[in-house]
């Protein structure tokens, strides 16, 4: 009777230790996955940030560097709005267009007047959507879009 | 007398109950330092879009020729505005995804001074564009210092063109 008592309290004591470990498993387990997933949502949002920042201030900079009259033109292409700045090399007039396509900024520099390839052009940066537009004389509205954050910024020139 | 089967039991039962503990302990801190690195990205992208919202202020007043335009120019961007003697400051208030809200449901703080001097050529303003968050980021020590802030001068000539 003893005997059988012991044998029983053993197998309550196994059991226990083995549901402890499954215990330090699971929460081993849920830790490890929970980790995952905020670097996971840390990482996305640094790609996202930095898509956004890096190509407003790209866009930003052309402008600036550019920033001179007649230089700085909105024209359509493919039906979306697309920057183009003109600049002279060597007595010869060369466009740079900065479009966006296949959900990606684009940039090409060609031959005044030419005409090229959508996918001709040199990818910048991951991005859904670019627009720009011009809201009065010397102010440009720059608007860049991606999976998760929309940037609206409004940019003054000195040029008209 | 004890089995050595059951002295063995015994002692691993203390060993797992003293190894959760150290688990919840360090699993505890580790909570803590997901939490932190979190809200560190979240307070990350705030300062990304609050850096957006100041410049684009900031180009708007830069656009202005005289100093009256500023209020005219800037109306779409404030939703409240005390003047005082020769300043002016608009507020603006966002929620949580940066749209425009109430100043009930308000979560960052847009705030724009503009300090008008008379000196003898024209009008000298010190503009001072800021947001800050309403509530601190919680798990971060972010003090009383504002998400984005830029101090800049622009002198509005009058005389003399």
């Amino acid at each position: 009777m003893k005997k059988e008592n012991r044998i029983n309290n053993h197998s309550i004591h196994l059991m226990l230790i083995l549901l402890l470990i499954l215990v330090v498993v699971i929460m081993s387990s849920l830790l490890i996955m929970l980790g995952r997933d905020v670097y996971k949502k840390i990482n996305n949002d640094r790609d996202n940030n930095y898509n956004i920042r890096v190509s407003t201030l790209y866009i930003t900079n052309k402008i600036r560097q550019a920033d001179k009259s007649n230089s700085i033109k909105i024209k359509n292409i493919a039906g979306k709005q697309s920057l183009v700045i003109n600049e002279e090399y060597d007595g010869l007039s060369y466009e740079t267009w900065i479009y966006s396509y296949n959900n990606s900024l684009y940039e090409i520099t060609v031959d005044e007047g030419s005409t090229f390839e959508l996918s001709d052009g040199n990818k910048i940066m991951d991005i859904d959507k670019f627009d720009i537009g011009k809201v009065n004389n010397n102010l440009y509205k720059v608007t860049v879009n991606n999976k998760l954050n929309k940037s609206e910024l409004l940019l003054c020139v000195y040029s008209d | 007398m004890k089995s050595k089967f059951s002295i063995n039991l015994e002692v691993s039962l203390i060993e797992i109950i003293i190894s959760i503990l150290i688990l919840a302990i360090s699993g505890a801190i580790i909570l803590n330092c997901f939490a932190m690195a979190r809200f560190t990205q979240i307070k990350s992208n705030d300062k990304v879009v609050a850096g957006i919202k100041v410049q684009t202020i900031i180009e708007l007043i830069k656009s202005t020729n005289k100093i009256e335009d500023i209020d005219n120019i800037l109306q779409d961007y404030y939703s409240e505005k005390n003047i005082a003697e020769n300043s002016i400051t608009l507020l603006e208030y966002y929620d949580n995804n940066w749209e425009k809200c109430s100043f009930e449901n308000k979560e960052y703080l847009l705030t724009v001074e503009i300090i008008s001097t008379k000196v003898i050529a024209g009008n000298l303003t010190n503009i001072h564009v800021s947001i800050e968050k309403v509530k601190s980021y919680p798990f971060i020590k972010s003090g009383k210092e504002p998400l984005y802030s830029v101090n800049t001068k622009k002198f509005y000539q009058t005389r003399g063109k």
